[in-house]
């Protein structure tokens, strides 16, 4: 019942991370131990974004807006750790 | 912080038809246990009230997992400081119960490809902890009151261990008769909203925050009506043409 409702896509997915877990990475993203300093290629802001760093006094925030409109709109954005 | 994070940025502007988003990469531990977290995510919200002046009925706070868990002790904190609320709250996946005491630890612990299998996992050893007690609600907001909360939109993978953190929060939501939507997605993974476009699920997901914004921040769209006539213009023309 439940696999019913799942798409191919998503249910692939699901499968190459349960295999990725058993693998000897698994244990590494378990723990938390890979996302501690995530090696990424540089991040490239698209266009019509303005996109800055605040600093503050404990921490860095990174502040995106659309370039040509101002809605006063935000949404605050909260990682999951890390 | 991990790129991820920056296209979510992206996203979530593109869902608030042109909103501005602040991702803010708050302290982790274990450098810096509870309450630290904590105090970054009060710090940034009253810089966007203050140093930024917007509306309080402008803020909406998203997170997923920890982030989650960490925007509802947001926003209890605030409601518990009388400080202006957000208009609403995004959760995907949250984590809220550092005790990991929901029935889905069990029922799920063969079903979910990140955090199943075993207990040897960040979810088990949190050290964001400290040396507080981890029932504490803004550490724990499943333990804590639920009154007075603005609108919340919570996603989860029925896979998932920590599907009970959403399902007792939501029940617990219901209870006070808080404005609330739940969404169980059938199959999903943690964070599957990680996918972007890549699955239809994840895809859903997106639409529905995209929904759910448009409602808390009421913005109107046109109305769909029937085309009487459709004009083509010439660049639609040219495009055609060739």
């Amino acid at each position: 019942m439940r696999t019913d409702k799942v798409s191919l896509r998503g249910k692939l997915m699901g499968d190459m991370m349960r295999n990725m877990m058993d693998s000897a990475m698994g244990r590494r993203i378990q723990t938390g131990e890979l996302r501690k300093n995530p090696v990424e290629p540089a991040w490239v802001c698209p266009a019509d974004y303005e996109y800055e760093i605040v600093e503050m006094e404990h921490f860095p925030m990174e502040y995106l807006q659309p370039a040509k409109v101002s809605t006063g709109r935000v949404i605050l954005q909260l990682h999951g750790g890390g | 912080m991990k790129n991820i994070y920056r296209d979510f940025a992206v996203y979530y502007s593109k869902k608030s038809m042109g909103g501005d988003v602040l991702t803010i990469d708050y302290r982790v531990a274990p450098e810096h246990p509870y309450p630290a977290a904590l105090l970054d995510a009060v710090t940034a919200y009253q810089w966007l009230l203050e140093e930024r002046q917007y509306a309080p009925e402008n803020i909406v706070v998203a997170g997923d997992s920890a982030g989650g868990g960490l925007a509802l002790a947001l926003a209890m904190y605030l409601r518990d400081h009388r400080i202006p609320m957000p208009a609403g709250l995004v959760l995907m996946s949250p984590w809220t119960d550092l005790t990991c005491s929901g029935e889905s630890h069990e029922t799920n612990f063969h079903r979910d490809p990140q955090f199943g299998g075993t207990t040897e996992n960040l979810l088990h050893n949190s050290v964001y902890i400290g040396d507080a007690d981890p029932t504490e609600p803004y550490l724990s907001p499943m333990f804590g009151r639920f009154e007075k909360m603005p609108p919340v939109l919570m996603q989860v993978g029925s896979e998932e261990v920590l599907l009970s953190d959403t399902l007792v929060v939501a029940d617990k939501i219901r209870a006070v008769k808080g404005k609330l939507r739940v969404s169980v997605y059938d199959g999903m993974f943690h964070e599957f909203q990680m996918a972007l476009r890549l699955i239809p699920e994840s895809r859903e997901a997106w639409e529905e925050i995209g929904t759910f914004l448009e409602i808390i921040y009421g913005i109107r769209r046109k109305p769909e009506g029937k085309v009487v006539k459709m004009v083509k213009s010439g660049r639609r023309q040219q495009a055609e043409d060739t």
